[in-house]
Parts: C-alpha cells; sequence; structure tokens
C-alpha cells in the first residue's frame, strides 16, 4: 500500500504517525514545500524572539521519520494531482498512491493594497521561512509595520518586541482579535500590549504603500502615512485548496469531506487547515483553522487511509495564547444575540461566559485560566448547566461542578 | 496501565500528597529546600467540593488518558505519550501556551510559576513509584491497574 | 467574663524547618494553626491545643512540637495548678467538669508493682515457635464435673461458651461515643483475629450484624437500640450495670451526636439527648438481675452466655458472688482507670478501686464459694499490654478487655478531649470530614497487628514459664510476686513478695 501525503504539519504527521501503527509495511511518503521538517507552526514567533532554539522548534524527535519509516521531501511543492493514474507531481517528480491525504494547510491573505508587489521587505508570518526571513532582515533601528491586529499579527509583534525601534500594529476593526474577542477582552489585551510600547492604529487599513524595491512608506485608509522598513501581513489566512479544486474535488471555502475525512473522491483524503468541518456548537460546516483539530483530522485521516472505519471527532473555535505574559484562553462562540453573557472582570482578569439555552456555548479567560478546560469539557460535552452540582458562574470552577457519580465515573476513566 | 486514582470518601484534604509531590519534582529532593528555595507547581491538587452537610476532598492529577487530548492540543511537541503510556510533558519544548490546559477535561494541568512550563504528573516515573501515593496518610489515593475491582 | 485558665500547652514551630504546607492548618479541627497570607507563615492559638498531636505527627518537615504551657503558679503542694485551674473553669461556667479517657491521677499501678515467674532448670521453659502454645479460652459457665457415656462421648450438655482465640476483646464503645469507622475497625479487627468487640449500649447498625459471632451485644440502663433480633445477633450478650470510668451514675449522649445513623441504631429521635439512667429501673436487687438475665437467657433460646459488667468498687467480690449465683454466664469487672468518653472529673478521678485488687478479691472468693466455674472472669480498665494480660490472667482472669490500647493503634493520643467531639483522628466524633480521616481498611489491621504482637509475646511468657496453654496460668498467683507493695496489698492480691 502506498500512502502519500500532502503537507508536513499537524495532520500530516499525525496521519502518517496513525497509518504507520495500523500498517506496518505501507510505504509512507510525505511531501513538504518547506525546508524544515513539521515544527509547531505556533512557535514561529518564540524563534522570531529567541524563546525558542531552533533545536526545540521541531514537532517530533530528530529520528521521528526514520523511526516511523516514512518518507519525507522537503522543498517539494505539489502541482498538481492526477486522480485518474493515482499520481501526484511534484518539484518536477511523479509519485503515485493507493491512498493521498491532502493536508496543504492554509495561506496567508494578501489584501488589496496599491502598489504592494513583492518588496524585499514585505513578509508574511505563517511559516518558519518567513519568520527566519524577517529575523535576517531586522536590525535595532527598523520600523516595523504589521497589517492586521488579529491573532498572528500580534505574536509577530511580540516575537519583535525589543529587537526593533519601533512596531505599529494596523486593524480596520476597533479592536485587537476582533474574530475572538469582543471589545471589552480586547481593551484588556490591547492595553496590556500597549504598556510595552507598541502602538495601534485601529478602525483604519492599508491603502496604499510607496517605495522601490523596498516598501518605504505606509498610506493609511486615512492618509495618514507611517515610515516603513519592514511591512508584515497578517491580516488572515485561507484554505489552500487550489490542487484540490485543480483536480475537481469538491470544495466550498475549504475542502469538503464526509466524516472520515474523505473528500469527493473516495481514495483522496483531506484534514487540517484547509478543510471545512462541522461546527459542534453552530452546527454549520467551517473551516476550524486550529491545531487540536488539524491533529485529530489527521488521525482520523490516517486510520480510514489504513482501512478502518473512523469518525471525526466534531470541534468548535478554541484559542490559547499569550502576550507578554498575559494569558488568553477563548473557546466557543464570543457573542450571540440569544446568549445570557456573565463577566466577572477584576484588573487585568477576566472571565466571560456566554450561555444560551443552559449550556455554556463559549468563554474568554484572561489571566485566569487553571480550570479552563472544566469549561471547554461543558461545552464539548454539551452538558446542560441546570445538572451540574453549582452554578458554573461562581469562582473556582473544577470537576466539582459534577455530580459524585459523574465525578467518580470521569476519574475511574469509565467515560473513555 | 496503571494510574493513580483518589477516593472522596477516605480523602482527608491534608494536601501531604501536594508536599511530597513537589518534593519529588524538585532539582534538591529535600523537603525544606524544594519549597523554601524552589518554586514548584505540585502535579497534584487536592479538590475541595463543598456539600451542604460537609466537606469533601479529593486529590486531583492528570488521568493519562487513552486518547489525550492535551497531546492532540499541544503546539510544540511537548506533550507526549510515553512508550508506557504515560503522558508527560518535555519541559525544554513547552512554551506555556496552555493549550493543554485549554483542553484537559479534568483541570489537571497547570501553568508552572516559572512562566516556562506546565506542570503535571508524570506517574514519578523518574522516582521509582508515585510519591503521592506512598505518603497518602489515609490510603486515599492508590496506584491500580484500570480494571482493578475497587474500581467497579 | 475574664477567663483566668492558662493555655494549658505550648505550640513550637521550627521556623528553619516549616514549608508553609498548611497541613496543620488543614488538619486541625480545633482550629488551632491558622495561616497569615500576609506574613506567610503559620501561627498557631495555644489556647485551644488539646495537645492530640494530629499536626505534629502530620507535619511532613516534623517543624512541630508541643509543650506543656510553661507557666508556673506559686509554688504549693496542696493548691496545684490542676486544682486552681478547675475551680478557675467551675467559677467560671458553674457547670460539673467533664473528662474523657481513664483516670489520670497517680494513684498505684498494680501491674507495675506484679513481677513474673519463668522456669529454670527444674521444669523446663517452652520454645512456642517449636511447640504448640494454646491461648484459645472458652467463656461461659462450666459444668461441675464432665460425664462421659459408655461409647465416650461427652454426656454432659455444655452451657453456651464464647471461643476466643486470644484472650482479649476490644471493651464496649457505642456507636455514637466512637465513630462509624472506628467501630468498623474494631468489629473487622475481632472477625480476623478470632475474638470479640462489643458493641457499647448505643446499638447495633444493621451494617454491623455480619460480624455477628465476634460480637457482644450490650444491654444498658438506657436499652437503646434493644430488641429481638439485636440479642440474637451476638455471641453474647452483656448487661452493663456499670463502668469504671464513672461507677454509679449514667451516661448522657448529646443530641448533636445524634445524627441520622446514630438515631437509627439506637432506635430514639434524631436530635434528641440519649440518657442512660444510672441505674437499671428494673434492677434494685440481685434477684431483679436474675429476672433480667433469664429475660435474656429467654429471648436468645438459652444459646448465648449472658456477660455482666460491674465497675470495680469496694465490695464487687460479694456482688460478683451474687451475680454468679443470679445466672450470670460471666462477670466484667471494669476497674477505676477504664476510659470513657465524657464523665464528671470528680466521679472519675476519686470513685472505684483499681482493678488488679478486685479482680484478685473476686477470684479468691468465688473459689472459696466454690462457685468459681460458675462464672468466667474478665477483667477491664487500663490493660496496657501483654504482660498486663499475663497479670490478671494469673491474677484470676479468664480473658481481659481493652478500649484504650486499641483506641490508641488507631491513633488516640489521649488528649482526654473526646467529650468535645471534635477528634482529630476520626474516633471520638461523628463529624464527617474528621470520621474520614480514619479509614477502615488500614485501621483495622492496626487492630489486627496490636493483638498479634501481643499474643506472640503472650506465647513466649507462658512458654518462659513452662506453661503451653493459658487456661493453665489462670489464677495460677504463684507465677506473680510483689514488689513494693505492703503486707495488706500482698494479701488483698493473693500473691507473695518478690523474694519470699
Amino acid at each position: 500500500m502506498k500512502y502519500l501525503i500532502i503537507g508536513d504539519s499537524a495532520a500530516g504527521v499525525n496521519a502518517a504517525q496513525t497509518i504507520r501503527s495500523k500498517d506496518k509495511e505501507g510505504l509512507i511518503t510525505i511531501l513538504s514545500n518547506e525546508s524544515i521538517a513539521a515544527y509547531g507552526r505556533p512557535l514561529i514567533s518564540y524563534y522570531l524572539s529567541g524563546k525558542v532554539l531552533p533545536e526545540n522548534i521541531f514537532y517530533r524527535n530528530k529520528n521521528f521519520y526514520k523511526k516511523e519509516k516514512i518518507n519525507l521531501f522537503l522543498n517539494t511543492q505539489a502541482q498538481e494531482i492526477d486522480v485518474k493514474n493515482k499520481k501526484v507531481n511534484a518539484a518536477q517528480k511523479e509519485f503515485e498512491y493507493d491512498k493521498l491525504l491532502i493536508a496543504s494547510g492554509s495561506l496567508p491573505l494578501i489584501p488589496q493594497i496599491k502598489n504592494l508587489k513583492e518588496q524585499k521587505n514585505v513578509f508574511t508570518f505563517l511559516t518558519f521561512d518567513e519568520s527566519r526571513k524577517i529575523k535576517e532582515s531586522i536590525n535595532p533601528d527598523s520600523k516595523v509595520v504589521i497589517a492586521g491586529a488579529g491573532l498572528i499579527g500580534l505574536k509577530a509583534a511580540e516575537g519583535l518586541y525589543g529587537k526593533v525601534a519601533k512596531i505599529t500594529v494596523i486593524d480596520l476593526a476597533d479592536r485587537v482579535m476582533a474574530s475572538v474577542l469582543d471589545k471589552s477582552a480586547a481593551d484588556i489585551i490591547q492595553n496590556h500590549i500597549e504598556k510595552k510600547g507598541i502602538e495601534f492604529i485601529l478602525n483604519k487599513s492599508v491603502a496604499e504603500v510607496e517605495g522601490g524595491e523596498k516598501v518605504e512608506k505606509i498610506i493609511l485608509s486615512d492618509a495618514k502615512t507611517l515610515d516603513c522598513d519592514i511591512f508584515i501581513i497578517a491580516v488572515g489566512v485561507r484554505p489552500n485548496i487550489s490542487l484540490a479544486k485543480n483536480a475537481q474535488i469538491r470544495t466550498s471555502k475549504g475542502i469538503i469531506v464526509n466524516e472520515y475525512m474523505q473528500t469527493s473522491e473516495s481514495d483522496i483524503y483531506a484534514a487540517g487547515d484547509c478543510v471545512e468541518s462541522l461546527d459542534l456548537i453552530s452546527n454549520e460546516s467551517k473551516v476550524l483553522a486550529l491545531w487540536p483539530n488539524a491533529v485529530s483530522q489527521g488521525e482520523t485521516a490516517g486510520a480510514n487511509m489504513a482501512g478502518e472505519k473512523k469518525l471525526v471527532p466534531s470541534s468548535f473555535a478554541m484559542n490559547a495564547i499569550s502576550f507578554f505574559g498575559m494569558q488568553l484562553i477563548s473557546a466557543g462562540i464570543i457573542g450571540g444575540s440569544d446568549a445570557d453573557i456573565y463577566v466577572d472582570k477584576n484588573g487585568d482578569k477576566l472571565r466571560r461566559l456566554n450561555i444560551a439555552n443552559d449550556n455554556l456555548i463559549g468563554f474568554v479567560l484572561i489571566n485566569d485560566n487553571q480550570r479552563a478546560g472544566i469549561y471547554t469539557a461543558l461545552i464539548n460535552d454539551r452538558v446542560k448547566l441546570s445538572e451540574l452540582e453549582y452554578d458554573i458562574k461562581l469562582k473556582d470552577i473544577g470537576l466539582n461542578v459534577y455530580t459524585k457519580e459523574k465525578r467518580r465515573d470521569k476519574i475511574f476513566g469509565k467515560e473513555e | 496501565m496503571k494510574r493513580i486514582y483518589a477516593f472522596e470518601d477516605k480523602c482527608l484534604g491534608c494536601g501531604l500528597c501536594e508536599v511530597y509531590c513537589r518534593t519529588a519534582h524538585s532539582k534538591s529532593k529535600d523537603i525544606i529546600k524544594a519549597h523554601k528555595e524552589e518554586n514548584i507547581v505540585s502535579g497534584i491538587s487536592i479538590e475541595e467540593i463543598m456539600s451542604p452537610k460537609s466537606a469533601f476532598y479529593f486529590a486531583l492529577q492528570c488521568r493519562h488518558c487513552k486518547d489525550p487530548k492535551c497531546v492532540k492540543a499541544c503546539i510544540s511537541g511537548a506533550m507526549y505519550k510515553d512508550e508506557n503510556d504515560i503522558v508527560r510533558n518535555n519541559k525544554d519544548k513547552c512554551v506555556a501556551c496552555l493549550s493543554c490546559v485549554l483542553v484537559c477535561p479534568f483541570g489537571a494541568i497547570k501553568k508552572n510559576t516559572d512562566g516556562k512550563a506546565v506542570s503535571k504528573c508524570d506517574l514519578c516515573v523518574e522516582v521509582g513509584s508515585p510519591v503521592c501515593v506512598e505518603n497518602c496518610p489515609n490510603e486515599a489515593i492508590k496506584l491500580l491497574d484500570e480494571d482493578s475491582e475497587i474500581l467497579k | 467574663m475574664l477567663n483566668m485558665v492558662p493555655s494549658a500547652f505550648k505550640i513550637i514551630r521550627d521556623e528553619n524547618k516549616c514549608i508553609q504546607c498548611k497541613v496543620c492548618v488543614k488538619q486541625c479541627a480545633n482550629l488551632v494553626h491558622y495561616y497569615d497570607e500576609e506574613k506567610d507563615i503559620v501561627r498557631a492559638d495555644d489556647t485551644k491545643c488539646v495537645c492530640c498531636h494530629r499536626c505534629v505527627v502530620l507535619c511532613p518537615t516534623k517543624a512541630l512540637t508541643i509543650i506543656n504551657y510553661p507557666l508556673d503558679y506559686r509554688q504549693n503542694a496542696n493548691w496545684t495548678k490542676n486544682y486552681m485551674d478547675d475551680i478557675y473553669r467551675q467559677a467560671q461556667s458553674g457547670g460539673v467538669l467533664l473528662a474523657s479517657m481513664g483516670n489520670p491521677k497517680p494513684f498505684p499501678v498494680y501491674w507495675d508493682k506484679m513481677l513474673l515467674n519463668a522456669s529454670q532448670v527444674t521444669n523446663p521453659s517452652i520454645d512456642p515457635l517449636r511447640e504448640p502454645m494454646e491461648t484459645k479460652v472458652l467463656i461461659g459457665r462450666k459444668p461441675e464435673k464432665l460425664e462421659y457415656d459408655k461409647k465416650g462421648k461427652l454426656a454432659t450438655k455444655m452451657p453456651p461458651q464464647v471461643e476466643l482465640k486470644i484472650p482479649i476483646m476490644f471493651s464496649a464503645m457505642s456507636y455514637g461515643s466512637i465513630s462509624r469507622n472506628a467501630h468498623e475497625s474494631l468489629a473487622r479487627a475481632a472477625e480476623e483475629l478470632g475474638i470479640c468487640y462489643n458493641t457499647g449500649e448505643g446499638g447495633l447498625n444493621k451494617d454491623f450484624y455480619k460480624y455477628g459471632k465476634n460480637t457482644i451485644v450490650q444491654v444498658a440502663s438506657g436499652r437503646f437500640g434493644v430488641y429481638k433480633d439485636y440479642l440474637n445477633a451476638g455471641a453474647a450478650v452483656e448487661i452493663k450495670i456499670g463502668q469504671g470510668a464513672k461507677p454509679g451514675i449514667g451516661g448522657h449522649l448529646p443530641g448533636e451526636k445524634v445524627d441520622e445513623d446514630v438515631s437509627g441504631t439506637r432506635m430514639i429521635p434524631l436530635g434528641s439527648d440519649a440518657i442512660s439512667p444510672a441505674p437499671h429501673h428494673d434492677i434494685y436487687s440481685i434477684e431483679d438481675l436474675r429476672q433480667l438475665i433469664f429475660s435474656l437467657k429467654e429471648a436468645t433460646a438459652y444459646k448465648k452466655p449472658i456477660f455482666v459488667k460491674i465497675a470495680a468498687v469496694h465490695n464487687s467480690a460479694a456482688i460478683a458472688s451474687g451475680i454468679a449465683r443470679a445466672g450470670a454466664d460471666a462477670i466484667v469487672i471494669d476497674g477505676f482507670r477504664g476510659g470513657t468518653g465524657a464523665a464528671p472529673a470528680r466521679i472519675r478521678d476519686n470513685v472505684g478501686i483499681p482493678i488488679e485488687l478486685a479482680l484478685a478479691s473476686i477470684d479468691q472468693r468465688l473459689r472459696e464459694e466454690g462457685i468459681r466455674n460458675e462464672v468466667s472472669l474478665i477483667a477491664a480498665g487500663s490493660i496496657r499490654n501483654s504482660a498486663d494480660v499475663i497479670k490478671a490472667v494469673a491474677l484470676g482472669a479468664d480473658a481481659v478487655y481493652i478500649a484504650s490500647a486499641a483506641l490508641i493503634a488507631m491513633g488516640c493520643h489521649m488528649c482526654h478531649s473526646c467529650s468535645v467531639g471534635k477528634c482529630n483522628w476520626g474516633i471520638a466524633t461523628q463529624v464527617p470530614e474528621l470520621v474520614r480521616r480514619l479509614n477502615p481498611d488500614i485501621m483495622y489491621k492496626r487492630l489486627v497487628n496490636l493483638v498479634s504482637a501481643w499474643n506472640h509475646e503472650i506465647q513466649e511468657i507462658l512458654g518462659g514459664m513452662g506453661i503451653n496453654a493459658i487456661d493453665s496460668l489462670r489464677g495460677n498467683k504463684l507465677m506473680l510476686r510483689g514488689i513494693d507493695l505492703n503486707e495488706k496489698e500482698l494479701e488483698v492480691l493473693g500473691i507473695k513478695h518478690a523474694g519470699e
């Protein structure tokens, strides 16, 4: 059996590992368009800041691929899937497959900006190579402009903090992390980051760039200008679906898969940030570009490719991230008209719970996070809050929210 | 595999398990130095349950799930299941993003006080046998096979 | 009102060792230890300390010690600190002083004034590791003589007996005075050891009926929880007339200790005070006692031995003779050092006589009257070790009861505060958080260990005397010699002085 996997990150690696645990002999090949083996993608900001050493960025041990007998081809961009002949063309080579997994991830979203070409000092912030290029380009006098105050933009800012002269973050929204946080939570984060000397320009977008080989000036939507030595575009991501699309595989925003991670072509599977999956809370098909989701989907795809029948677990949005020591944890839906929102704010701490129809449907925790997983489980298990031992709005949530019998079952592993 | 199980009807809530856990995971392995000179977060913690009649306690630590959510959620590959099915955290790789805290349904993973890594039960693999079990004054924490009669 | 009673104890915390783990804070039900968050140190309020050592034992760095409060009054051999403090207490409260456990006053302990014999040359000692050594005893009335039929089969009908593999039983402690977990530990230990424990006067919870053949059910003046099934649940029935710690008075379990379980077991309303009257209101003479004994025999179809327990008092010997003649199968004599959950301090400390003297005189009197075989004698009231057991048997006991020793095995540190109900060791309390501290799985083993260890020692001592069965030691006063005793004491004990 020949297994071919396009993409060497969370979904791809876990798929390969799962296949190997079930099929000791099959030929497993991973094609990666990156220059190094799988790494913790979110760690690229820590690499930039120096908090994580290059040797610690890898997602698996050095001998992982060898031990699991996985052929890894780096710098090998897949160009075309030949569905009929079960082949993938990549880097002037042909790779045959019996089962194929597309785990091609996301691509950075590039907004319409006048004069924006591929100037030397324009970067995105999604890969290790980009991060390394930024690291090589900056100097202590650099003025950095980051377009996008979402997760990626803010992590880029944190990674650059202390290494450059000035960092300015621009966003069209009225707040940072607009897709994850409401205004009150976003303000806590923004204030915290501002204290470090990072400047925010909100409710504005980048209209135009000026300069020659390099971008030298940024012109905002209100015609204000900013000097710029490094321009980082971090306005968002989109699923990388062109390969699938060109192969006539069903796609929408992302690749469409069934509950076994199978695409419209029965021998082709897809997993990770490039697919759409069912959101547990809204019950809609969405692109949930989340690391744990990619891992689960990769494992599910791998198991099914190796001949098992495994259903993919449902998922919902969740994030754990820190900015300059401030910890932000969120999951589920952040707002909603019919939600009952409970906010417990104390200085730098925030606990915000969204409750609808006796279910917890979302939460945001800032610097108050030891028991976040209990909340996540309440969302995931669709637990009726009225059946719990006490009101989850109270402090100190723990397993003690459950009844004695339920808690016993959980601790004794009866729910596994 | 053997796991640690806590029994509410036996737990005193004294917290000795936490003390011995911190000591076993300290550099000095000396109970006084570990507490006075090192800043260690215990991998086990006493949970208090207030019920109308009396307070109950139990000791909570990593359940070493068969299909651990924390391992899936770990962005750095620091959290892993070792060859003995013990869920462990490689402190060198951990960046304390708290993705594991976000998904642990037991609330059993904690941020370390140094902010650099998270702390969780490792079943005392490097010590030998779990010190919380050995030092529990009331046998409220036991190391048992998962199919042990007591658990039925 | 100004409290003039000084602290009894002082807590010394070695700050070099204290790691602020707060185990002491969490474990002290008297709220002695507390954490000062601002200063990040643990402090203590000495005035509340009862010296139960819970904190000392659990402190992982052994940073704690407790000493007597070092406050001296002007020296006075008559007005000592104890008596003055008692006066301050009573002047403040106007009440009877309550005390718990046994008499702590420095009266002579006769066990410590008797020495045992061993074989040398003329009859060989026995090695119990190599040769059989019998410590089994049968408690109950023994026939005057045994008759056999022509085939050699026993023709005499044996009265009911209780068989004990070791001549030690756990003395009466009611469920209510001690916790359910303590009760369970005693019951399970008795079962494993092949001995008996005693329900005390609080009735018997249905959950414990399964230990029936190792249970002695008690009938006391309050008759709590007594009914047909209860009487038949045990191996024997014990009528409690008196208790060594408080001869002549009744008992009082405060309503707050009568929770759902205790109320069900005692068959009294929830939260009501359980009052045991001083006398049995149907017993005003030996004849009345005989009626109760035979009522109980009727109720149990003459299948269970009936014990009668009395406190050791001035004329115990005559009373015992009457009890034997009233039809009892065994007499329990409880000495003045016996423990209690609660008793008036003056009574505990001043009423009754030592078990050693009462036992010796009763044994002697019954022998003289030729009725020693009609009853078994059980000695109680501060048996502290295996040597005390041996000495009791040599003074005439068939078996002994232990209670304080059993509680100590389970963690009791003799803080004498049972009556407060906040026992940090989970023994003398009904507070659920405290009861949980006593794990019967552990404690029953400790009890088994203790009694087994004593049994080994008993066998060693017997072997040393050249005796291979405990029955051969019973009333064998030649094996005892007194030391530092006057003529009268030796006479009452029925023993010779060392060197004689």
